[in-house]
């Protein structure tokens, strides 16, 4: 046991003397917390809309104007001819272009058929799509209100609205769901990164080698590496909390014991494997590649960004072993969700047999390395 | 080094995507009349859903999302039929599971794309509007409304820095690091042609990978290159230069191949995913967050690869994205040398 506290000790010493390791645990999260929750918002608000006007008649103004009545559309003033149409499309200048014929107003007064045109830039597929039923609803609209001005018909028309009840996040706020996704990365960050860097650093400049031939055995040495880190990453992942209760305004709707529980134990998930990538790995560089292409196919594959339901087959079944989607459904479960204990049970276990995996394959590859 | 590329593209070509296809979802009909009958229809059959549950109860409908997990759950109104034929409002509610944000606001989207249909519809034959209007809808560019086209333009853009930046910035600072740099600067060789000579090398493998990665969004992800291929040739290599540049900026302001890295990660890699308008809406962020994009040549690239790829544009054209990235590339060497010399004084 002295053993041990005297390798947490001299590892404390360690990491705060090495400037790179303390830019990871101060500056990332300082940097996550500060441009993620602000950026990561993919919802579309804005179409740019402009409008070509060949009949320039009262009824194509008016509706024109009514566009600038609806809080989705920007409106993005007027084209003239063909030519300028092109350019506004190619140089992305608008999403949608509509076109409203000569002899527009006269023919609809008439009762003859007329037609307007909507071109819309559609690269942006999903963009496109709601975008021209956005458009359509809009001149449905428009011209429902122009009847209630004429004598009464019969014939009404009728509008479904929609009112979206947003359960678990009510104030539908992107940072709601991304503060929690940084706290995953982070955890995952300071488990991995931090021990793959630190142990392979005492491999470079050969101080694994003096310790071998001490009388420190193989588990004391691996348990006095997982301490000072373990708490290194509870410790940041508290802050982390505390920042996002109070600074963002995010509560834990759940159990905050089970939540720590679960952290606990996946930081061991991530500092088992960062043991690993260290001892098969040959220098600090190799380690942050081999890192960096786990980390970022992590990340891909959580969720955090984008959604998993798109994937491919094979992406989920690659996803069965990835702790961090674990991870992330407990925090999200418990964060914003409520649950307890009770309903994180099957993460919890998944979770405890990998860490439990992971730091076995660690300890026999040292082995390995040590003989 | 050469099979990084095709792993990343492979990787993130097929995981990166904002479709989620079959969503499942409840409905909820208080009204289970002809108009909800027809309205559940339009929804089963615009593919987006996979109705998994009709519940009865708001209680049930709780239960579906915690054991189902669907995704959203709407209720339609009692009276429905009524209320669609003779007021002017109804309301449908719709119960979204926004703990997953991503995926509730293309859920979300999805739903409201098929009610406004449903509600044009509805005009359509219920109230005799046969239409004196007609609309057109042309989707320009892209009539399948296929989304690879959103996405593979950034996935080329985020390998090309991967690999040319890092790479770049990587060997310079081993070169300082080990101390060969400050040799090669002793020597009666130009500063420039270090540079060059260090750099080229590398143009020439990330132009290989480049090619590489073109090839497989042609292939696999059936992206089009309607421009010129020529063109197109000349962009990607004046990026990589932009790149490269990055990697030489990077590799001036650290001292060691770590400090390299970390700088790249953090610095170039992270703000081309979030800055670079591919995955996330620029126009949704803050104002300071849309002019910092500007400075990333990520921005740029995306922009005249999209107009070179999908929408045939010319050289001139695009000029003006080509200007800018070798503005940046221009400044931010010239800063990287002078960098260089301050080290060579010191």
């Amino acid at each position: 046991m002295r053993i041990i506290l005297m390798l947490v000790k001299k590892e404390f010493y360690q990491v705060f003397r090495n400037r790179l390791l303390i830019s990871i645990l101060i500056v990332a999260p300082l940097v996550q917390f500060l441009i993620f929750p602000f950026t990561a918002d993919y919802e579309i608000k804005h179409i740019s809309i402009a409008f070509w006007d060949q009949d320039r008649s009262t009824l194509s103004r008016e509706i024109i104007e009514h566009f600038g009545h609806s809080t989705h559309f920007i409106d993005c003033g007027f084209i003239d001819s063909e030519a300028e149409k092109e350019e506004a499309l190619l140089h992305d200048h608008v999403d949608f272009i509509l076109q409203f014929p000569p002899r527009f107003e006269e023919q609809m007064v008439r009762g003859e058929e007329s037609q307007i045109a909507i071109t819309a830039n559609a690269i942006n597929s999903v963009k496109a799509g709601i975008g021209s039923d956005y458009i359509k609803n809009v001149l449905t609209l428009f011209f429902e209100s122009k009847q209630e001005g004429t004598p009464p018909t019969s014939k009404k028309m009728t509008s479904v609205l929609i009112n979206h009840i947003h359960w678990y996040n009510e104030k539908m706020n992107y940072q709601n769901i991304m503060v929690p996704g940084i706290l995953v990365i982070l955890v995952t960050l300071i488990g991995s990164y931090v021990t793959a860097l630190n142990i392979v650093r005492e491999k470079e400049i050969g101080t694994i080698e003096q310790i071998n031939v001490t009388p420190i055995s193989k588990w004391q040495f691996l348990v006095g590496k997982m301490i000072p880190f373990w708490i290194l990453g509870m410790l940041e992942f508290i802050v982390g909390l505390l920042l996002m209760v109070f600074f963002f305004g995010i509560s834990i709707q759940g159990s905050t014991t089970s939540l720590l529980g679960a952290t606990a134990i996946y930081l061991l998930v991530m500092l088992g494997l960062g043991f690993f990538i260290s001892f098969v790995s040959k220098n600090q560089l190799q380690a942050m590649f081999i890192v960096f292409f786990l980390f970022v196919i992590y990340v891909l594959l959580s969720g955090i960004f984008t959604p998993t339901e798109g994937m491919p087959k094979w992406a989920k079944w690659i996803n069965f072993a990835n702790p961090m989607s674990f991870y992330m459904d407990i925090i999200k479960l418990v964060i914003l969700k409520g649950a307890g204990l009770r309903e994180i049970t099957s993460q919890v276990i998944i979770l405890s047999a990998m860490a439990i995996g992971i730091n076995i394959a660690a300890l026999l590859s040292y082995s390995d390395k040590v003989n | 080094m050469l099979s990084m590329p095709v792993v990343l593209i492979i990787l993130f070509g097929f995981t990166i995507s904002t479709e989620i296809p079959n969503a499942k979802i409840s409905i909820y009909d208080q009204s289970e009349d002809v108009q909800s009958q027809r309205l559940i229809q339009s929804l089963i059959a615009s593919d987006y859903f996979q109705v998994v549950n009709y519940p009865n109860s708001e209680k049930e409908i709780a239960e579906d999302f915690s054991q189902l997990q669907i995704k959203a759950a709407i209720i339609i109104p009692p009276q429905f039929e009524k209320k669609l034929i003779s007021e002017k409002e109804v309301e449908l509610q719709v119960i979204n599971d926004m703990s997953d944000i991503n995926v509730a606001s293309v859920i979300k989207q999805y739903i409201e794309t098929v009610i406004l249909n449903f509600e044009n519809d509805i005009n359509l034959t219920e109230f005799g509007k046969t239409g004196l209007l007609k609309v057109s809808i042309q989707m320009k560019y892209n009539p399948e409304l296929n989304s690879v086209y959103m996405f593979v333009p950034g996935i080329i853009t985020l390998i090309m820095i991967i690999i040319t930046a890092l790479m770049s910035s990587i060997t310079l600072a081993r070169e300082s690091e080990t101390n060969t740099m400050k040799m090669m600067l002793i020597t009666p060789v130009k500063k420039i042609h270090i540079v060059l000579g260090k750099v080229i090398p590398y143009m020439a493998l990330s132009f290989l990978s480049t090619l590489m990665v073109l090839a497989i969004s042609v292939w696999i992800f059936e992206m089009p290159i309607k421009g010129n291929l020529f063109v197109l040739l000349i962009l990607c290599i004046v990026f990589m230069f932009t790149s490269a540049s990055f990697g030489l900026l990077i590799s001036a302001i650290s001292k060691t191949q770590l400090d390299a890295m970390m700088i790249t990660m953090m610095g170039l890699f992270l703000p081309t995913v979030l800055l670079s308008g591919f995955l996330f809406p620029l126009d949704n962020m803050p104002y300071g967050f849309q002019l910092l994009a500007n400075i990333f040549p990520a921005k740029w690239f995306i922009l005249a690869l999209k107009d070179i790829m999908i929408k045939g544009a010319t050289f001139i054209d695009i000029w003006f994205y080509v200007a800018v990235l070798l503005f940046i590339s221009t400044l931010l060497t010239i800063f990287s040398v002078t960098q260089i010399d301050r080290r060579r004084a010191s």
